[in-house]
């Protein structure tokens, strides 16, 4: 239980990083054939959402040293934070894997019905967890890092979209642009 | 709210309908208007705006609908639009050609913006070689960036800045995503008075629905970073017609078969179907037509 609760919650840490990767790349190419430009957001999500998470790990590490009865109060924290981001994680996951699998009715209540709304209920969701975790932390210091580890996750997204500009067509070989009319009279 | 409310994307570019040149646009007028509608939040968007001697920059306004397009693109990915509309289109080109018109069969994207449907029909469509498709619009900013997207991945279709009712060579199909709303009243009538030459229409937009203006507005909100893209996109929504509007319209304009297609009957039909098409086609057409459609004909209103 000590192992499996941290790396949990740095699997799902990663995960939604790896969609905020997603997101903050959707909407920015026009292209028809785009995989790849997905799947470079992706790992680029995937990439930061390592680093901050082995940075909190870290930080968390590094306090637990310094105080031994933190780790305890942490799992605490962390059991709380799941129940908050479990049941949303599962639901979205079903909603990605109905809207990857199923035909298109299926898809497009799937993005109606959990993936559009769960994107724009994530900003809270996070601030739920952070706030259910910290009540239930034993400590001030536990409570503090759970608000703190929270909040380096909703910081993710808007530090993925530093620098993101959407991909406009450059001029290419077509030249100048036909303009085909006749007058009306 | 007002009844009828004002998209900014119509507002803040112009075009002289005979020569499809810009005309420029009164930065304070269209101000003006939208304050007048009650509109205020889209009112400052356009007091931010760029303009010089009150006459809005071309290039900004363009720019912000190009991004919007851009972003508006993903929303048509994510409800598989061209899919959709490539379900449509196959069993209406099998009709036409069980009809004898004579090849190629032209399909014109009305208001392609982006050219999203025309180059994802070219890109997946397979919908024959005696097929041409053809994507026009009267923003030359959204129809050069088509053109490069479509030349950057070789795919095969034409983008024009033309009046798609006017070109040499007539549609023998005219479809069009999400500009239906677009036109109101004689202008309705009008637009689907053009297709009198072609064979065929297929034209989706937003569903009628009392779920619409509240889904557009969450997807919007997720979804879309500009905040033209955001405004427009729920005013879309609260201006869609009711089918029996645009059935009335198409019927009369045309003199057509017309039906509806993926209209919803209740409140899980309009979040299943977030689009519906209103589809037409010349009374011969219509038997071979409902014939091809397969599964699909379920899926027609019941007002044919």
């Amino acid at each position: 239980m000590n192992a499996v609760l941290p790396v949990l919650l740095a699997l799902l840490a990663i995960t939604d990083a790896s969609f905020c990767g997603f997101r903050v790349a959707a909407g920015r190419d026009a292209r028809i054939f785009k995989a790849d430009f997905y799947r470079h957001a992706i790992r680029r999500g995937m990439g930061r959402g390592i680093f901050t998470t082995a940075l909190v790990g870290a930080g968390i590490a590094g306090a637990c040293l310094f105080s031994p009865g933190l780790f305890a109060q942490l799992l605490i924290c962390a059991q709380a934070i799941l129940w908050v981001l479990l049941p949303y994680a599962t639901l979205t996951l079903v909603g990605m894997g109905v809207w990857a699998a199923a035909e298109a009715d299926a898809r497009t209540l799937a993005s109606v019905v959990v993936l559009g709304p769960f994107t724009l209920i994530r900003p809270w969701v996070i601030a739920a967890a952070a706030v259910v975790g910290a009540w239930k932390a034993p400590g001030f210091t536990a409570a503090l890092v759970t608000v703190v580890a929270c909040g380096v996750q909703l910081a993710l997204e808007p530090w993925l979209n530093v620098g993101m500009r959407p991909r406009l067509p450059g001029p290419g070989s077509g030249g100048t642009v036909k303009h085909e009319y006749r007058r009306v009279s | 709210m007002p009844s009828d409310l004002l998209e900014i994307s119509d507002l803040i570019v112009d075009y002289d309908v005979a020569t499809l040149q810009p005309r420029p646009v009164s930065r304070s007028a269209v101000v003006a208007r939208l304050e007048a509608n009650g509109q205020r939040s889209a009112a400052r968007f356009v007091r931010r705006l760029p303009a010089s001697n009150d006459t809005l920059d071309a290039e900004a306004c363009n720019l912000a609908l190009l991004r919007s397009h851009i972003e508006l693109q993903r929303l048509s990915e994510e409800f598989l639009q061209a899919d959709r509309i490539r379900c449509v289109l196959l069993p209406l080109l099998q009709a036409l050609r069980d009809a004898g018109v004579k090849p190629p069969l032209r399909i014109v994207d009305v208001g392609c913006g982006l050219g999203y449907v025309v180059r994802s029909l070219a890109a997946h469509g397979r919908l024959g070689r005696d097929v041409e498709l053809i994507g026009c619009d009267m923003n030359v900013t959204l129809i050069e960036s088509a053109r490069r997207l479509a030349e950057e991945e070789s795919l095969s279709c034409e983008l024009k800045v033309a009046n798609a009712f006017q070109l040499e060579q007539p549609g023998h199909v005219f479809i069009s995503t999400g500009v239906l709303h677009h036109f109101r009243g004689n202008d309705l009538n009008a637009f689907f008075a053009g297709q009198r030459q072609g064979h065929a229409f297929v034209h989706y937009d937003i569903q009628h629905s009392v779920l619409s203006p509240w889904g557009s507005w969450m997807f919007h909100q997720a979804r879309m970073r500009e905040p033209l893209a955001r405004h427009d996109g729920v005013v879309s929504a609260r201006r869609v017609h009711p089918t029996q509007t645009l059935l009335s319209a198409a019927r009369t304009a045309t003199g057509f078969t017309c039906a509806s297609l993926d209209g919803a009957r209740n409140l899980l039909g309009a979040a299943l179907r977030p689009m519906t098409a209103t589809l037409g086609a010349r009374a011969e057409l219509w038997e071979p037509l409902m014939r091809h459609l397969g599964p699909l004909r379920a899926r027609l209103g019941p007002d044919r």
